[in-house]
């Protein structure tokens, strides 16, 4: 009888948690185009406002590619294939058993590889039909509807050659862990994963434009933001006689990646393409282009859109990096609103000092100063 | 932003933390509770692999490959099996073709489990949960001492804490269940449910 011995396990698992975390299975796909068939038939309208359910596979399908260099993966969708194991197509479907097997009364989804002489031919998602579905963002709702976007995401993970890491003795926050939880997005390790089996997406060196010819709008250098931020702490909690609460993301990381977000906005990115832009970064993944020449006229996204942003930076700081809680007297929405006016009044002709000042007079409740030009 | 290496060294240090403080959570199987697993069971016992075997077959859809793999019954804590007995999972490799399904239990001869098992449908896997009903058995070189681990290898130091909401705090196998401990918990948790029935 052969029993594991716990000596060199406990040797292996201390190893192995000295490196990444994530867990590649073999053997990747060749460079190039790696079409998916979303055969999953129609559905009402989702609760994300997808229309069916092939906007919300695709849309998974789409997180994955912003990450990935040397391939692409290619939704087609809507496709009327009938599936089947080993007829060279990677099949995404609903079904009641997988290929003659049960799914389980636990399993949500399951995906098959197949290889040949170690070569990654096929590989099929199969969705639990016996399970009801629809596709959200947020707290899972286990025993009652289960997200299908996020579980595409788990399982495009594995199409693309991925496995569970903690399957293998790691503990990491990662959607390719095996079990369902409350995670809906790609996070550091899963993405740290992908780029070792496909290199990261071509980006520029930042500041400039990558997917339009117009003129690109520059932001102040990010010590002088900075600056700002350390005046407004100040402000809050000796003139304003704010109390210090927590906040998950340091000072630091929210002048940065605020700045970051409303640079890419103010480029011709939508709200979910500077929030995956800004997470590219976060991940280590380059600097990604912005979306194409910048309007005519400066023109801010919405506040509650920064706002939600820098409440997904927060969430992104507690459970992806599991940062501590730091003091601040500036609450998350103090945090948007003013840097957002600064960068406004800096992009419109005023010095730093000047838009120090105007904010200023804002806070104190002295009116809405005009922009510089 | 690659020059700003403050917060890179901030984010780095947070992976780190997040690596060792973290909790596994994302999608796919949703891991049953230990009461959920043993009523849902047809099946428990203590096994040893004696043989693993892959072969085609036939489907609606196309040609698969399943394993067969046969154990040596060392204890049975639930249903009635004889002295040995074969569960099939989807996947293996004949030939030059290998058939993959991430995350099902994968045996080698000699492995010494507990598993929970449901055969009722011909699952793609067998053992409840899909993977969470196989508890590895461990063994102490120096002590002699025989643990049980989940399927990842994570020692398992109580029964309340298979399928729990939260993840439980990590105990070295030097604290986690006996297989003796464990074995008696089934047996008891087996016939407090027969006599809630």
């Amino acid at each position: 009888m052969r029993r594991i011995i716990l000596l060199s396990f406990v040797l292996v698992a201390a190893a192995a948690g000295a490196s990444q975390s994530y867990w590649i299975n073999g053997p990747s796909w060749p460079s190039g185009s790696v079409p998916v068939h979303i055969e999953l038939g129609s559905s009402p309208a989702l609760i994300d406002g997808c229309a069916d359910w092939s906007c919300s596979a695709s849309g998974a399908v789409d997180r994955w590619n912003l990450f990935m260099g040397r391939i692409q993966l290619q939704a087609v969708q809507h496709s009327t294939q009938t599936n089947g194991e080993l007829n060279g197509r990677n099949d995404m479907f609903f079904a009641a058993d997988m290929y003659g097997k049960a799914f389980g009364q636990d399993t949500l989804a399951l995906t098959t590889w197949w290889f040949r002489n170690d070569r990654l031919v096929e590989a099929d998602i199969g969705f639990n039909s016996s399970k009801k579905w629809d596709s959200y963002r947020g707290t899972t709702r286990p025993g009652a509807v289960y997200d299908l976007r996020r579980v595409a995401l788990h399982e495009l993970g594995h199409v693309l050659g991925l496995g569970h890491p903690n399957d293998h003795g790691q503990t990491v926050v990662a959607m390719m862990n095996g079990t369902i939880g409350n995670l809906d997005s790609l996070t550091v390790d899963d993405i740290a994963g992908i780029q070792e089996l496909y290199g990261a997406l071509g980006g520029d060196t930042g500041g400039s434009a990558g997917g339009g010819s117009g003129s690109v709008i520059n932001f102040p250098p990010r010590n002088e933001t900075y600056e700002f931020r350390g005046w407004l702490e100040s402000t809050y909690a000796n003139t304003l006689g704010r109390p210090a609460g927590l906040s998950y993301s340091d000072v630091e990381g929210s002048v940065v990646w605020v700045q970051e977000y409303l640079r890419y906005r103010l480029n011709a990115c939508s709200h979910e393409e500077a929030v995956e832009r800004v997470r590219i970064q976060i991940a280590g993944g380059g600097v990604p282009g912005v979306c194409g020449a910048a309007a005519s006229v400066i023109a801010f996204p919405p506040r509650n859109e920064t706002y939600g942003f820098r409440l997904q930076l927060e969430e992104f700081y507690r459970v992806d990096l599991a940062r501590a809680a730091v003091k601040t007297s500036v609450d998350a929405e103090g945090d948007v609103v003013w840097i957002q006016e600064y960068l406004r009044y800096r992009l419109t002709g005023c010095t730093h000092a000047q838009s120090i000042d105007k904010v200023r007079q804002q806070i104190e409740g002295r009116g809405l100063p005009a922009a510089c030009r | 932003m690659r020059s700003w290496t403050g917060v890179r060294r901030a984010l780095a240090a947070g992976i780190v933390v997040a690596v060792l403080a973290g909790a596994p959570q994302a999608a796919s199987v949703v891991a049953p509770t230990f009461e959920a697993m043993l009523a849902r069971a047809q099946a428990v016992f203590v096994g040893e692999t004696l043989d693993v075997r892959s072969r085609w077959v036939s489907t609606s859809s196309g040609r698969a490959i399943v394993t067969v793999v046969t154990f040596k019954v060392l204890h049975t804590l639930k249903g009635e099996l004889g002295g040995q007995t074969q569960l099939e999972f989807l996947g293996g490799t004949v030939g030059e073709y290998r058939m993959e399904v991430p995350g099902i239990p994968r045996f080698r001869v000699g492995d010494e489990d507990v598993l929970f098992v449901d055969e009722r449908g011909q699952p793609v896997s067998p053992v409840v949960g899909f993977m969470h009903g196989r508890f590895r058995v461990l063994e102490d070189p120096g002590t002699g001492r025989r643990s049980v681990a989940r399927h990842d290898f994570e020692p398992l130091a109580r029964v309340a804490d298979i399928g729990a909401a939260t993840s439980p705090a990590r105990v070295s196998s030097a604290r986690a269940l006996t297989l003796e401990r464990f074995e008696d918990e089934i047996v008891r948790a087996v016939r407090r449910q027969r006599e809630a029935r």
